[in-house]
């Protein structure tokens, strides 16, 4: 079957318009409607006996393309196989007409903004997304304090995009993107990514991320976190492709990468390690997540930073792998919040034997996150370090590798502070999250142990990319992934480590006696008699020894930053304003008349020549 | 292949008994410091057979059990990734230097589970602690193993191995390919490293008896006790394995054990006669002069190289 990528927008749409008619009239009905249409649109797209055609029209002189490249339908299939999943877990939480229906218009946008090959109808989608995600940020009454910083970082971005694109089409007298005139302007280059970096959350711009995780709608926080923020990287490989590796080489190069490119690999590196040391520093569960989503989205920016075939495959698997584990961790997180009405990490703990379904997707959720084999997190760790030896880049390296070993201080503390340790009195009736929250994260769970195993898979979709991208491929089968310098063989280790697992189980089953269960009363306490379990927690300022190390880091702030650049300019205002506005009548003489003189006598040099 | 699929079999329990025997010498060497007499060499497998010996077993839960399990696993696992010297690469050729450096954090995250599920804040800042820890040495020591890669070209251990091999003869001292001579300095930040990834003085804040009661090992005794004793056993013999195949070039079994060893002797020596430092202090001791000292050894790396 054949259709156009339009059909496809216009049946989203539509897909949306009747999810709202029947959400008015009964929410479970509706949510199932937007379940199962979700459902239906991620199959038209996954499916290959489905040919989704380009489309292009003119008007005037001017003329609008759509087009699936090989990079886009990668995003494609991220974007329409995580909207279902996400739609699931919105099942229980039974939310408004317009909630579904701007879920759907983000979808269409997303759809649109990938689909785009020229620049105009990239903006306009572009903003559109912006638009939606932040009519949908604002969903709560809580977050529109943050959603203000979240569209204004928008608009930013969104106009910026749009003088880079004017500034293009001065150059090239044309809106396609394909132009050779490109080639060696920093501004262009500066305009179009910005936007894509403020997408992405990348440190000095990163402003908004914090604050509009953690107060947005907890489920849609998983879309917008998970998957929409893929859109950045996205935009950075669509627009820098134009320039071409051996274009941005022109600028000069260090340690034989991009200046250009260099720079935003160390952005991503900072972004990345502080991103970790002010996520294991929160105390709000949401935070967390957020600044952790904000560092692992920096290790995608280290990757494409790298400009070579392995950096660019690095970037690419972290974003399929942090597409899959954040909306997942995301989504249990929102499930414990529906159970618990909190977000303080203070207020939960031991809530293993309460949730054990949470806890083991959690778990493996935390896992990839951390990078450890089992899972598909480290293939994609693997590379980007692959690609950090490759080039010889040291000081990057160590950044990185700070910034991922601070991962394990995070996950540790996530699921610690709510699964683990004694159980809070006040948590003793806790159920299970619904099923609607287990569903999908049972699902991600299982792709993301299954990559563990066959990280290869996604690879040769990545390696499509890369050669269609003009770059060189890198060397996999199903199992395993080698570089120039070394390889794995992902089968192997995780196999091995699960056949170890279970031989030493079943030791343990054999050889140990049935284990006496203990409570959480009888610890060691060293004698004394502990009647509160709750004294025993030990969760606020997990780290506190390291907030004391860390304490210059956590003082500098951007937010200030920007105040104090607000501050200087006001003090300059107020300057110049004391300078014309005195209040001495002479002085306002003195000044018409010196403005009159002036006038004069340039028009009576302008009149002599 | 088939005799090399023998060794696998074989590694991890040729690991254990080299590790409980080197604590039960290193607890011999350290008393003769403290002017003690010590217990017997073999006192460390008489112990662990007896805490395994052990007939009440009490649980938290079903991750408190899981917990050593996994650790013990982890650190299986990793050192069936570590060539045994050059006797036997065992698995080496299927994953690297960075597939090791994650697989051993699978033992002490697998505990840190089973620690927590112990609801004793004990255990949790021990945990904490050694999360910290961690974050302290790995970077100076991925550093120092940057350039490792640098000088030999690849990740892979079996061919960093293979890269030191020499002649062994009366007359030739194999030591002449030892990395530890092209990269002193690198090898020296190495070892810095792995007092940390011993957990020996002055970095054993993770156990620490006098504050934390013992940290991690708190809630368990018994058949857990004795299974954590064995996973730091492997500990010690994965860290020790792992610093000798990349710096001193490996070589044959009877080179192999005594330099795995005196590795370990030196850093109880040093952990004999030092106190312990606060956490934060050794975060700020492990990123300041050790990854200075990393960075000029990659220089260094750099100039010898050209």
């Amino acid at each position: 079957m054949n259709f156009t990528i339009g059909h496809l927008i216009l049946v989203i749409v539509g897909a949306g318009i009747i999810t709202a008619i029947v959400t008015k009239f009964n929410r479970l009905s509706g949510s199932i409607t937007a379940l199962l249409l979700s459902i239906g649109i991620a199959f038209v797209c996954f499916y290959p006996a489905f040919h989704i055609l380009p489309i292009s029209f003119t008007t005037g002189d001017y003329t609008f393309i759509f087009n699936l490249s090989t990079l886009s339908r990668f995003f494609l299939m991220l974007f329409s196989g995580m909207f279902p999943l996400v739609i699931m877990a919105t099942v229980s939480t039974k939310p408004k007409a317009h909630y579904y229906f701007f879920f759907y218009l983000i979808l269409a946008s997303v759809i649109g903004t990938i689909s785009s090959q020229d620049l105009l109808s990239f903006f306009f989608f572009f903003e559109l997304m912006t638009l939606f995600s932040y009519l949908l940020v604002i969903y709560k009454k809580r977050a529109i304090k943050a959603g203000l910083v979240y569209i204004l970082m928008g608009i930013i971005g969104g106009l910026s995009l749009l003088l880079g694109i004017f500034y293009v089409f001065w150059l090239s007298k044309d809106f396609r993107i394909s132009v050779e005139i490109l080639k060696g302007s920093y501004a262009t280059l500066f305009l179009l990514s910005l936007p894509f970096l403020i997408k992405m959350a990348a440190m000095p711009v990163h402003i908004w991320a914090p604050d509009t995780y953690k107060e947005s709608e907890d489920v849609y926080t998983a879309f917008l976190s998970g998957v929409l923020s893929k859109l950045g990287i996205y935009g950075l490989i669509f627009f820098w492709f134009t320039w071409g590796i051996y274009g941005l080489s022109a600028w000069g190069k260090v340690f034989d990468v991009p200046v250009t490119g260099y720079i935003i690999a160390w952005i991503g590196a900072i972004t990345a390690f502080i991103g970790a040391v002010y996520a294991l520093l929160s105390e709000d569960v949401k935070k967390l997540l957020a600044y952790s989503s904000i560092s692992q989205l920096g290790y995608i920016l280290v990757g494409f930073g790298i400009m070579s075939s392995l950096g660019w495959a690095g970037a690419l698997y972290h974003t399929l792998t942090h597409t899959i584990f954040k909306t997942m961790l995301f989504i249990v997180v929102a499930g414990i919040i529906f159970r618990l009405n909190t977000t303080k990490l203070s207020e939960m703990g031991g809530l293993i034997k309460k949730m054990p379904v949470s806890f083991l997707t959690l778990l493996v959720g935390i896992i990839a996150l951390a990078g450890v084999p089992p899972t598909m997190g480290f293939a994609s760790k693997y590379l980007i370090y692959s690609a950090l030896f490759e080039k010889k880049l040291f000081l990057l390296t160590a950044v990185v590798f700070a910034a991922s070993t601070a991962a394990f201080l995070y996950a540790y503390r996530l699921i610690h502070n709510i699964f683990l340790g004694p159980l809070k009195t006040s948590l003793k009736n806790t159920k299970e999250a619904p099923l609607p929250f287990l569903i999908p994260s049972l699902i991600l769970s299982l792709f993301l142990v299954m990559f563990g195993f066959f990280p290869g898979v996604p690879l040769e979709w990545i390696n499509n990319i890369l050669m269609s991208l003009g770059m060189k491929s890198i060397a996999s089968t199903f199992t395993t992934i080698s570089t120039s310098l070394g390889g794995f063989n992902g089968l192997l280790s995780s196999s091995i480590f699960i056949s170890i697992f279970g031989i030493i189980f079943i030791l343990y089953l054999i050889l140990f006696p049935k284990a006496k269960w203990v409570n959480d009363k009888n610890t060691f306490t060293a004698g004394e008699v502990m009647h509160n379990t709750d004294l025993l927690t030990y969760s606020s300022h997990f780290y506190r020894f390291l907030e004391r190390e860390f304490g210059l880091l956590i003082k500098l702030s951007v937010k200030k930053l920007y105040d104090n650049i607000l501050g200087i300019f006001e003090w300059m205002f107020d300057v110049a304003r004391k300078l014309l506005y005195h209040g001495n009548v002479n002085g306002y003489v003195w000044a018409i008349i010196l403005v009159t003189l002036t006038f004069v006598i340039s028009f009576l040099i302008g009149g002599l020549r | 292949m088939n005799i090399n699929i023998l060794y696998a079999a074989l590694a991890p329990i040729v690991a254990i008994l080299l590790g409980l025997l080197y604590i039960g010498i290193g607890r011999k060497i350290i008393a003769r410091l403290q002017r003690r007499y010590g217990p017997p060499f073999y006192q460390q497998y008489i112990d662990t057979i007896k805490l395994l010996a052990k007939k009440t077993v009490s649980s938290h839960g079903v991750f408190f059990s899981l917990g050593p399990i996994m650790g013990l696993a982890g650190s299986m696992v990793t050192l069936l990734f570590i060539p045994f010297g050059s006797a036997a690469p065992l698995l080496s050729f299927h994953g690297d230097i960075i597939l090791v450096m994650y697989l051993v954090v699978i033992a002490p995250l697998g505990m840190a589970l089973g620690v927590g599920e112990g609801s004793n804040p004990n255990g949790s800042i021990g945990m904490a602690r050694g999360l910290t820890l961690m974050l302290a040495y790995e970077v100076p020591f991925v550093l120092a193993l940057f350039s490792v890669v640098l000088y030999t070209h690849t990740t892979s251990i079996a061919q960093i191995v293979q890269s030191q091999a020499g002649e062994w003869s009366l007359l030739k001292f194999h030591g002449f390919n030892w990395l530890t001579f092209a990269l002193p300095i690198s090898a020296i930040v190495a070892d810095i490293c792995l007092q940390g990834m011993l957990g020996e003085k002055p970095f054993d804040q993770v156990i620490a008896p006098h504050e934390i009661a013992s940290g991690p090992m708190v809630e368990y005794g018994g058949k857990y006790l004795g299974m954590m004793v064995i996973n730091h056993a492997l500990h010690i013999y994965i860290e020790t394995a792992l610093f000798v195949d990349i710096f001193l070039g490996g070589g044959p079994v009877w080179f192999f054990i005594p330099a795995t060893f005196s590795v370990f002797i030196l850093s109880l020596i040093i952990n004999g006669v030092l106190p312990r430092f606060r956490i934060g202090q050794a975060l700020k001791f492990y990123w300041g002069v050790p990854l200075i000292l990393a960075v000029i050894g990659i220089i260094y790396t750099m100039v010898v190289i050209k």
